[in-house]
């Protein structure tokens, strides 16, 4: 159809779906993978199910629930949209032009209050080092 | 892009199900039946998250099957065109770099592969620049932008592209 994520046009079916990062996608599919070991009768996992957990465990960039928690506070308050937040949480890109390359949508936006919403982003990342 | 989408379904229930387990046999056809399935407008169907809702069941007249209506929530996968995503090598070739993004497959033909790279067949095969600076073979993760998707029965295949900027691998 005439989809474009570069110019934030989506079918209007996402219109009211909210966006999960790669990092929220992992946790949601481990804690289902669990549960289902817990239950005896419960069938194996089809291909779709374990393509997409292995996907989300190799690119995860966030671990724990609080991280992910922290991360997806900071980016609501720079008021993107839906698309492009999910896009900053899984790509982390390194400054803002790498951001605006990767995301077009974000062309117009300011250089400097993007290069500090991905410094703020990248010290989560670093923090993590320490959590364990 | 991983989305957690509103969404519908009817399971139609054959009688020997009726009984104390019943509601339990709706929830477990729901999963068996849309988990894994892929559709060209929503794209791929990960994981059921929560049944909002189970109707009433509706006896088909003259079947004596039940059909229940259910509202529920599920993550999905649907690459969209101009999307940047992280991919996986799965295959080089002299036509291109075959790779994986979670249940999606992704073609990158040679075409769009940066002219300074180029195929050399020798195992295991790569596409490299002159100075072997860059290389790329099988297992490497790369970042591909979208430019095409095809939506073939029950499945989404996807064309991308490395010739923009900070595309290719993945430091």
């Amino acid at each position: 159809a005439d989809e474009n994520a570069s110019q934030l046009v989506f079918p209007k079916e996402f219109d009211t779906a909210e966006t999960l990062l790669v990092s929220e996608v992992r946790l949601l599919l481990e804690h289902r993978k669990e549960q289902s070991a817990a239950d005896a009768d419960a069938p194996e996992f089809g291909p779709v199910f374990n393509k997409t957990l292995d996907y989300t465990q190799t690119f995860s960039k966030f671990q724990s629930r609080e991280t992910i928690s922290a991360v997806r506070s900071l980016l609501t308050h720079a008021h993107l949209h839906k698309f492009e937040l999910a896009q900053l949480a899984n790509l982390c890109p390194d400054n803002a032009e790498e951001a605006k390359a990767l995301v077009p949508s974000l062309d117009s936006r300011d250089d400097e209050a993007l290069e500090q919403l991905l410094d703020e982003l990248k010290t989560h990342i670093q923090s993590q080092a320490y959590q364990q | 892009m991983f989305y957690h989408l509103p969404l519908e379904h009817e399971v139609l229930l054959h009688p020997k199900y009726f009984g104390p387990n019943l509601l339990n046999t709706v929830k477990q056809k729901l999963y068996s039946e849309v988990e894994g399935t892929c559709s060209g407008t929503y794209g791929f169907v990960i994981a059921v998250t929560t049944i909002d809702n189970i109707g009433a069941g509706a006896v088909q007249p003259g079947r004596g099957f039940v059909i229940y209506p259910i509202k529920y929530k599920a993550i999905v996968f649907r690459p969209f065109k101009g999307e940047v995503l992280d991919a996986i090598i799965t295959q080089v070739n002299k036509v291109g770099i075959f790779t994986e993004i979670g249940p999606m497959s992704c073609f990158i033909s040679r075409h769009s592969i940066p002219s300074d790279m180029e195929f050399d067949g020798a195992n295991p095969c790569s596409y490299k620049t002159k100075d072997e600076d860059l290389v790329l073979q099988q297992g490497d993760d790369l970042r591909v932008r979208i430019v095409g998707t095809r939506v073939d029965a029950k499945d989404i295949f996807a064309i991308g592209s490395l010739m923009d900027d900070y595309l290719g691998l993945v430091s």
